[in-house]
């Protein structure tokens, strides 16, 4: 491995790290805005499950973002820089102007923008990247259908219960396990981004082989990296996520954070990079729309969707001005 | 009058049902459940809606007494 791969991987684990600590809100915001656990303590509980989701998960997400969205080939030491690049610029950028954006798909912006600089527009792979766009819209959606769902059936399970104040004790506990399950997800999803770009970068300089799975010291690096940004990391725009979007309870946390949890279970199992804080904006919404449509405030849902669109062609063409400069490391 | 949530639904499940053709095949399972959820969701919202709309018509009624006395 020469000195270039070597600053490359830790450019890829600085990006991870920063992932953790951009996204640390999404993992923990509702148990801190319903207050079941101070923000030092949410936040180290969301790391230790960030790493932990390594036990748990395959790799199929790294596989998707080292060989379905650049093809193989093409794939050059500068490309992956510039993509990196774009999609940190991208993440700080949206960070500086308080948009709750996905770092995951600045990634694959970044990572096309590079490419097609590099060798046109032949160097994408289109059913890879359909797969990522069509999930770009569903996971929100599915997240909001469970979030709904579970939340409705909790309502239809307890509503002749009287002790309210134990029922609230009751679900404050279970707020810990869901805010658990989806640290599990958020870690398996956003840090296989991350050993994906290591899984191609060694691809491409031989250091394995073409059809060789994520070594595992890329896997454990990757999950401490994530975990110790969201140790360190941004809670400060946990109200952004846990109040401005609707007003929780604990048991519309539990919901929203069961609903993600599952979806990103599913789309980790098989293999589809999806974002985080799509998913668990999708489910604070849909916990929202149980009490009526007018308690999700669509102002700033509706800010977080422009920066969703924007974010894939901005990391793009951040990722493309990148590349020009570093023609060299090709 | 039903109000702004089945409607909602009903836009979710529309937003499955056209991607469908764009999900790879292995998922499209997936657009199909997210669809029957949604859909399932308008009508039973749908549904409350219009009987809590009767119900409330016809408290309103029983709260106005008898229109005519015999």
């Amino acid at each position: 491995m020469n000195i270039t791969v070597v600053a490359i991987i830790a450019v890829a684990l600085a990006f991870d790290f920063f992932n953790g600590f951009h996204d640390a809100a999404n993992s923990i915001a509702t148990v801190v805005s319903t207050r079941v656990l101070s923000p030092r303590l949410a936040v180290a509980w969301a790391a230790f499950f960030n790493f932990a989701a390594f036990l748990i998960f395959g790799t199929a997400v790294a596989s998707t973002i080292a060989k379905d969205v650049v093809v193989q080939n093409l794939l050059t030491n500068g490309v992956i820089f510039a993509g990196l690049v774009g999609a940190i610029v991208w993440d700080i950028i949206t960070w500086y102007l308080g948009l709750p954006t996905s770092s995951s798909h600045a990634l694959v912006g970044g990572m096309a923008g590079a490419a097609v600089a590099s060798a046109g527009w032949k160097a994408l792979v289109s059913a890879g990247l359909q797969k990522i766009a069509v999930f770009i819209v569903l996971s929100p959606i599915l997240g909001l259908l469970l979030a709904f769902t579970i939340q409705v059936a909790v309502f239809w399970m307890f509503h002749r219960y009287e002790k309210v104040n134990k029922l609230n004790r009751g679900f404050r506990k279970m707020q810990l396990v869901s805010a658990a399950a989806f640290s599990l997800g958020h870690g398996a999803n956003d840090a296989q981004k991350t050993m994906g770009v290591i899984l191609a970068l060694l691809i491409a300089n031989d250091v394995v082989g073409q059809t060789a799975s994520v070594p595992l010291w890329v896997v454990l690096s990757a999950h401490t990296a994530i975990g110790l940004g969201t140790l360190l990391g941004g809670w400060r725009i946990v109200h952004t996520m846990g109040s401005k979007i609707t007003k929780l309870n604990p048991v519309g946390g539990m919901s929203a954070e069961l609903a993600a949890a599952g979806t990103l279970f599913f789309t980790a199992h098989a293999g589809i990079p999806v974002s985080t804080t799509h998913t668990i904006t999708g489910a604070i919404v849909g916990v929202g729309t149980t009490q009526r449509l007018a308690a999700v405030r669509w102002g700033v849902a509706g800010r977080v969707v422009w920066a969703w669109v924007l974010t894939i062609p901005g990391a793009f063409i951040v990722a493309w001005l990148c590349y020009l400069p570093l023609r060299g490391l090709s | 009058m039903i109000g702004r949530r089945p409607f909602f639904f009903a836009f979710l499940a529309a937003i499955a049902l056209i991607l469908l053709p764009f999900t790879p095949s292995e998922f499209r399972a997936l657009n199909v459940f997210m669809a029957g959820l949604a859909l399932f969701w308008s009508i039973t919202l749908a549904i409350e809606e219009l009987s809590g709309a009767k119900d409330a018509k016809s408290r309103k009624a029983a709260e106005r007494g008898p229109t005519k006395e015999r």
